[in-house]
């Protein structure tokens, strides 16, 4: 069997701040196959959007990878040079942002920012980068590209915008594509477009995807297999029929209950108690234990591992599963 | 009996851009709230939901006095709010009171929490000494705060504490009317429901009159009891949530309903129902401002403006065809 795709293993990042270490990740593993679409969710905060900067080795200083092995296609990206890096960046994996508005450069026409793909990472003239460019932005369905492509940033809709990034994520054709909230910006229905294209683009081009956000709806209709992730560590990992129809891990289920239905309305909604833990001063033990209904004592002496519970599922927990 | 009658309320901006804007394409007039009429009775919340400009917002400040509109009729209580003038207008301020989104820009951060929420207390009720800070703990423990908060700096919560600050402090005017603007939208789903628990239990337990602003469906259809959807600035439909919900009649509450991910359709691929792009109303023609977008248009939609009609018992909507 060939390896998978992407493996993360055991991947811990640091935060080194005059208020101590802020432990943003914890010992997360996870895999994803050639053309699988894996969704992250979880609250502000979890480690999620810290994950798929870490994938790309992009933690701004004074943040550090501080241990763990992210294989790519077999090979750690972690002992790579940054020279390789920059060749795997954009070619080989690229990501997509939130804000498509600050991730533009304003200052570039639309052509020219997608066209650097090609002329940094094929060796493209400029001349050839644009045609290429007005390819990938009929790609994305986005109309009369010839003359898009001479308008700048601040000229298009959010739509627009976000369309644009995604062409610009495609354009090198990567094996692996990362989107962090592409659609949260957006209004529901521009949103619903933007995914239907993203599936789209993604059974055409057959590359993966790894899809972030912390909307359990939103994932729900992309994504092939889903991990929640709490407090900076992974706690349930399921392919996304099991996640929804048997969630194993409280937090889960929790978080499954914590949305308003308009056709439970009769009930009040079940909130988690209590917020977050503090990231600088994690409780011992499960990070959730101090929220869940189920801890017992063992949960606030010990870390549970991210073991298989309930068929597919793997789960972080100690008492999975509805009861 | 209606606590709240809007009458025909329009709010037009002036776009134009000044003497340039004047000669190089003529006067451009923003229809953002466009003759929209409904009644909010009293101890009933009234949902108001659609997309970014679409007017729901502005509706907010007209209702407040905090823009003055362009005509129309608020009729509070039998009186017409907007012919009220400056005294008059903060006697009302008593009675209509707002909760904002963003939790962190709404709350002065060099005041403590007790003269936040104390200020209300000053201004509308005379309320000094001792009584004031026995009201704001008072009212602190019924937002679910703790009275040992009380000197605390608003830096010091997390972004659901400090809304039921916000909630705490329109409260304290002790206000027949409260307004909340996307109150939930900056927060995460787990302490959103907590916030939304809240409101639901103060709503019943005070039996206030609430007007609830958000762009999310599933968070208007857990808390209305009417529901109204807004496009570019007019209003679609209003019906009963149950209504809205099970059997939405127009073309566009249609299609907000199937792009609204809901973790129950996980297995659905939901496609797109509308194309295109949001348009502001800017001089909009007469006709049906969704025509452009709309998958059930006919000839009819681009030269007549269908009007908000009751097509069945309380279900009112603005569209030619639907019978």
């Amino acid at each position: 069997m060939p390896p998978p795709l992407l493996e993360v293993k055991n991947l811990s990042v640091n935060f080194n701040l005059r208020r101590g270490t802020l432990a943003a990740v914890r010992d997360l593993s996870f895999a994803l196959e050639a053309s699988e679409t894996f969704g992250i969710v979880g609250e502000t905060g979890c480690g999620k959007s810290v994950t798929s900067l870490a994938i790309l080795r992009l933690i701004p200083p004074p943040g550090e990878i501080a241990g763990g092995e992210i294989l790519f296609e077999g090979e750690d990206l972690l002992k790579k040079s940054e020279r390789d890096m920059e060749k795997i960046r954009g070619r080989q994996i690229s990501m997509i942002f939130q804000e498509p508005m600050t991730s533009l450069n304003p200052s570039l026409t639309i052509g020219a920012q997608i066209g650097e793909c090609y002329q940094v990472h094929m060796g493209h003239s400029k001349r050839v980068a644009r045609q290429f460019a007005e390819h990938v932005l009929n790609l994305v369905r986005l109309p009369s590209a010839h003359t898009l492509a001479d308008r700048y940033p601040h000229e298009l809709s959010g739509g627009m915008r976000q369309r644009v990034m995604i062409a610009m994520g495609l354009a090198c054709q990567p094996k692996l594509l990362i989107a962090d909230e592409p659609t949260t910006a957006l209004d529901v229905t521009i949103q619903a477009q933007i995914l239907e294209l993203l599936k789209e683009l993604q059974e055409k081009l057959k590359m993966a995807l790894i899809f972030i956000s912390h909307n359990l709806g939103v994932v729900a209709r992309l994504c092939d297999r889903i991990g929640v992730m709490y407090a900076g560590s992974m706690v349930e990992q399921a392919d996304t029929q099991s996640l929804f129809t048997r969630p194993q891990h409280p937090y889960t289920i929790a978080l499954l209950n914590a949305m308003p239905r308009p056709e439970m309305r009769a009930q009040p909604l079940q909130a988690i108690p209590g917020a977050v833990c503090d990231l600088f001063d994690p409780p011992p033990g499960c990070k959730f234990h101090p929220r869940c209904a189920k801890r017992r004592a063992i949960c606030e002496s010990e870390a549970p591992r991210l073991e298989k519970s309930g068929g597919a599922s793997l789960v972080a927990c100690y008492f999975p599963g509805a009861q | 009996m209606a606590l709240l009658e809007v009458k025909n309320l329009t709010k037009y901006f002036d776009v134009t851009g000044g003497v340039v804007g004047r000669w190089m394409g003529g006067a451009k007039t923003l229809k953002a709230v466009d003759q929209i009429s409904f009644s909010v009775p009293e101890g009933k919340t009234f949902g108001l939901v659609g997309e970014s400009g679409c007017g729901k917002s502005t509706t907010a400040r007209l209702i407040t006095r905090l823009l003055p509109a362009t005509g129309g009729e608020v009729l509070f209580q039998g009186q017409d709010i907007l012919q009220l003038t400056g005294r008059q207008v903060r006697e009302l301020r008593k009675h209509i009171q707002m909760i904002f989104q963003d939790p962190y820009a709404s709350l002065n951060p060099r005041m403590r929490v007790v003269d936040i929420v104390g200020r209300p207390l000053i201004i509308f009720h005379g309320m000094n000494g001792r009584n004031k800070i026995e009201r704001v703990a008072e009212l602190l423990e019924l937002v679910g705060l703790r009275t040992d908060q009380l000197y605390r700096y608003p830096h010091e919560f997390s972004g659901g504490q400090r809304q039921r600050i916000g909630i705490a402090r329109a409260l304290a005017a002790n206000p027949k009317l409260i307004i909340a603007d996307e109150p939930v939208s900056s927060l995460d789903v787990s302490v959103q429901a907590q916030v939304l628990n809240l409101l639901r239990k103060l709503q019943r337990e005070l039996q206030l009159t609430m007007i609830f602003i958000s762009h999310d469906l599933n968070v208007v259809g857990y808390l209305a009891d009417v529901v109204g959807v807004m496009y570019a600035g007019k209003l679609m439909e209003v019906a009963p949530t149950e209504s809205i919900f099970k059997k939405p009649l127009h073309p566009y509450t249609k299609a907000l309903l199937a792009a609204n991910p809901t973790v129950d359709s996980f297995m659905e691929s939901a496609p797109a129902t509308l194309k295109g792009e949001i348009a502001l109303p800017v001089n909009p023609p007469a006709a049906c401002r969704l025509e452009p977008r709309c998958p059930m248009r006919v000839e009819r939609c681009a030269r007549m403006e269908p009007v908000l009609t009751e097509k069945q018992r309380s279900h009112w909507v603005a569209c030619h065809e639907v019978q």
